[in-house]
């Protein structure tokens, strides 16, 4: 066992007084085909949206293979689910990218782009166009930060070791391998009765 | 605003359950639909529910220190590879859990505190320990085939957020069952001293396996809320039924000893590997078993287990030592990017 | 592995004579010793990191120096007709070809953890960008493919002593420790190989201009400076052997006995 495991003192005295809040959270979106929709991939807490792009990449990112991946802090986020109010606030022209979510366990992915002057409005539109569905989304695309075209998402070496389909074969094959030789030792006790 | 002060004027709000919108709760939950956090829900589900993402997730937490002594050991580039990316799997799902517990309203930092102070659990097969190599491979076989099991039935649950994020944890907890197949397969089809090794663990994390069930259920579970209400949705005693009719015959494919007893040259009993009632029935067809020790259970539950102690210690070094980070985040100048 | 990327990183091992092969082995173990060593020391920080998602993407890091290592390591066992695991965990302790500074505890400090991460990732960086331009068709394909991941690990180490140096005063105190703790270690890293003058003489290593260590030091000290902080950074290596000539810290041989705890039960098996 490592050394920072080991023999570590039973703890003396009061917690230390907490830091204050939890960090802000973000959800996060990987497109798992160039021109695909973005999917929904989960939630995640940060400070500020470079660290939280920063996680996303090195938590979701790895999760399997994608090109790509949106962050989106949750108070950006205007639905018609009652987590996250829409905002009414009137202003000029926006394109709002609108996220659908369609049956009850499935997830959110990306749909259309609508230009509204308030999220309410593009709202409204989204749902008319779709109604149909459990959730719709819609954000201000200016809000969804993205990966770059030469950010590294998905590694370049070997990942199978973190994949199940990484042991598929190897561990079919020590199966045979081992439910046979039962019957490998019978066949043999055979042989050698045969033989002698 | 997060979503959690949503969560809680909902609590306010429904301090005392409506008869009617109990009613309405009920028929959609029995319908088959899925509950979101948004939704009316009797407090007590919102309690409940809160109780079971949260000590999830403490349980994850918890779960990466057995295994995560190991990751300096494992003993090639593969395994070593493999073990921490598990090991960084189950922090991942804590994240999760805890996001969903979150947005029921309580704080993350709440949540790990209480978690080091005692004053909420984790699961209790984490307070064992992991002596060997060989226990590695039993925990990722045995444990997390056992958490497959469980989290497949939580996946047919009622509560949307839960279910959804079952559904993603399973997914990579086909990668830790696989890699605890080829484990325990290399192990039993290697030497002797291997094989010795695999089956002490597997003797030691039988046992520990069944009790990751839970205790028996109570009589008529069915109609008690977390299973009216569908926050789980199999009875422990039909799901360890289960485990065990399907990991007793592959641990006899395996060359595992299950059911032998061992004497001394008085006749006296030394060793039951793991236990002698383990045998198919054939008019059944299901494996005969010997209840866990469920004293010991609660004992280990109280905090009388080999490792509670050790684990609880580890975790709360880690908070400590990272209050300052966190503090430098938190009271920092924000907004810089991460790079140039 | 697509199947063009595996030919090139795979052809003509033959060509290289004696020393040269001699040379590049003793330079991709120093690279990859370092690797596992990082790897080794930052992955057991999994499920014991400062931030649930923070722990989550170091652990990501830490996989790639491993499996950096092991990818060098396998080149190495063609050209020396051995297996990586057997590089990894079957040598003796004089064999070893890495750094001092990858060698010491980071004594659950994470500014530690993080110093040691910043020297180490912008100094490979730069070897790997040295390797990229190998008059050696094979290696400079490897060293490409590494490198793109090694930006990663750059932009992590760059990002967190950016936060932590215009966080609180505390932060700030502990970074700046951890910095002039690692930074005379450090030089153990400039050490070269036996025989690395014939690898840059016949372009296997070319040189880079500016050389490598005044870009290295260029760098870090940019980005410390930026970052409030200050970095006595060192000019060359040590005057005595050190790691690269298998001389190595007096706790180095107690980290292997650790790391190959369980290998050594049956060094011939399969595990």
């Amino acid at each position: 066992m490592s050394k920072r495991r080991q023999n570590v003192p039973e703890p003396e005295g009061d917690l230390p007084a907490p830091v204050g809040s939890d960090l802000a959270p973000y959800v996060v979106f990987t497109q798992l085909k160039k021109d695909g929709p973005f999917v929904y991939a989960g939630w995640l807490d940060a400070v500020d949206a470079a660290m939280a792009m920063f996680f996303a990449r090195e938590h979701y990112g790895q999760d399997q293979k994608c090109t790509q991946i949106w962050t989106i802090p949750r108070p950006a986020i205007g639905g018609t689910d009652a987590d996250h109010p829409v905002s009414t606030a009137e202003g000029a022209s926006r394109t709002y990218r609108v996220f659908r979510q369609r049956g009850e366990a499935t997830v959110l992915s990306s749909a259309e782009t609508i230009d509204a002057t308030s999220a309410a409005v593009a709202l409204t539109e989204a749902v008319k166009t779709d109604p149909d569905v459990e959730v719709t989304w819609v954000v201000a695309e200016a809000d969804i930060a993205a990966t770059g075209p030469d950010d590294l998402i998905w590694r370049h070496t070997d990942q199978t070791y973190r994949l199940a389909r990484g042991y598929a074969k190897t561990v079919r094959e020590k199966w045979e391998r081992v439910r046979n030789q039962p019957a490998l030792a019978e066949y043999e006790k055979e042989e050698l009765k045969e033989a002698f | 605003m997060s979503g959690s002060s949503n969560v809680g004027m909902h609590v306010d709000h429904d301090l005392h359950d409506d008869p009617e919108k109990l009613a309405e709760f009920e028929s959609r939950v029995a319908d088959g639909h899925l509950i979101e956090h948004d939704d009316w829900m009797p407090d007590a589900y919102r309690k409940g529910m809160l109780k079971m993402a949260e000590h999830h997730a403490n349980s994850e937490i918890i779960g990466a220190l057995p295994e995560g002594e190991w990751i300096t050991r494992a003993p090639s580039l593969r395994r070593k590879l493999a073990l921490t990316a598990k090991v960084q799997d189950e922090v991942g799902h804590g994240q999760m859990l805890y996001r969903v517990s979150q947005d029921l309203g309580k704080s993350r930092d709440d949540m790990l505190r209480d978690l080091i102070t005692g004053k909420t659990k984790y699961h209790n097969v984490f307070n064992y320990p992991a002596p060997t190599w060989g226990d590695i491979a039993m925990i990722q076989w045995l444990i997390d085939g056992a958490a497959i099991m469980n989290q497949k039935t939580l996946a047919d649950g009622a509560f949307g957020p839960y279910v959804r994020t079952m559904k993603r944890i399973n997914m990579e907890e086909a990668f830790h069952f696989k890699s605890g197949e080829d484990m325990v397969l290399t192990l039993m089809s290697g030497t002797p001293r291997q094989k010795k090794m695999a089956q002490d663990a597997f003797d030691r994390w039988w046992y520990p396996s069944l009790m990751f069930f839970g205790p028996p259920d109570k009589p008529d579970a069915e109609n008690l809320p977390p299973m009216k209400w569908r926050m789980k949705t199999v009875k422990n005693d039909e799901l360890r039924q289960r485990f065990v009719d399907r990991f007793a015959p592959a641990a006899l494919d395996l060359g595992f000893v299950i059911n032998v007893v061992e004497k001394d040259a008085d006749g006296l009993v030394v060793a039951k590997r793991p236990d002698e009632q383990l045998r198919q029935d054939e008019t059944t067809g299901h494996y005969a078993f010997t209840e866990p020790d469920w004293e010991e259970f609660y004992r280990v539950i109280r905090g009388g287990g080999p490792c509670n102690r050790q684990r609880l210690a580890l975790r709360r070094l880690s908070y400590e030592q990272g209050q300052w980070v966190r503090r430098a985040i938190l009271q920092g100048q924000a907004g810089l990017p991460p790079a140039a | 592995m697509p199947a063009a990327r595996a030919a090139t990183e795979d052809t003509a091992m033959t060509e290289l004579d004696d020393a040269t092969r001699h040379a590049l082995c003793d330079l991709l173990l120093a690279i990859a010793d370092d690797k596992l060593m990082l790897g080794h020391r930052n992955s057991d920080w999994t499920g014991l990191g400062p931030i649930l998602e923070e722990d989550i993407a170091f652990s990501s890091i830490a996989q790639d120096e491993i499996a950096h290592a092991q990818a060098l390591y396998e080149f190495v066992g063609r050209l020396a007709g051995t297996t990586a695991d057997a590089l990894a965990f079957g040598r003796s302790p004089d064999a070893y070809r890495c750094a001092a500074v990858v060698e010491r505890s980071d004594d659950n400090d994470w500014a530690i953890a993080l110093a040691r991460q910043l020297f180490c990732d912008h100094l490979d960086q730069l070897r790997l960008q040295r390797l990229s331009n190998s008059s050696y068709a094979p290696i400079a394909a490897l060293a490409r493919r590494l490198a793109a991941e090694e930006q990663v690990h750059v932009e992590h180490a760059d990002g967190w002593v950016r936060r932590l140096g215009s966080g609180t005063d505390e932060s700030r105190q502990r970074m700046q420790a951890a910095l002039d703790t690692l930074a005379p270690l450090s030089a153990s890293l400039l050490e070269a190989v036996a025989d690395q003058a014939t690898l840059e003489a016949n372009g296997v290593y070319p040189p880079l201009d500016p050389p490598m260590t005044a870009t290295w030091c260029a760098k870090l000290t940019t980005l410390v400076d930026d970052a409030g902080l200050h970095l006595a950074c060192p000019e060359s290596a040590p005057n005595t052997p050190g790691g690269r000539r298998g001389v190595h810290t007096p706790e180095f041989p107690s980290i292997l006995d650790e790391m190959c705890e369980v290998y050594r039960i049956e060094p011939d098996a399969a595990w």
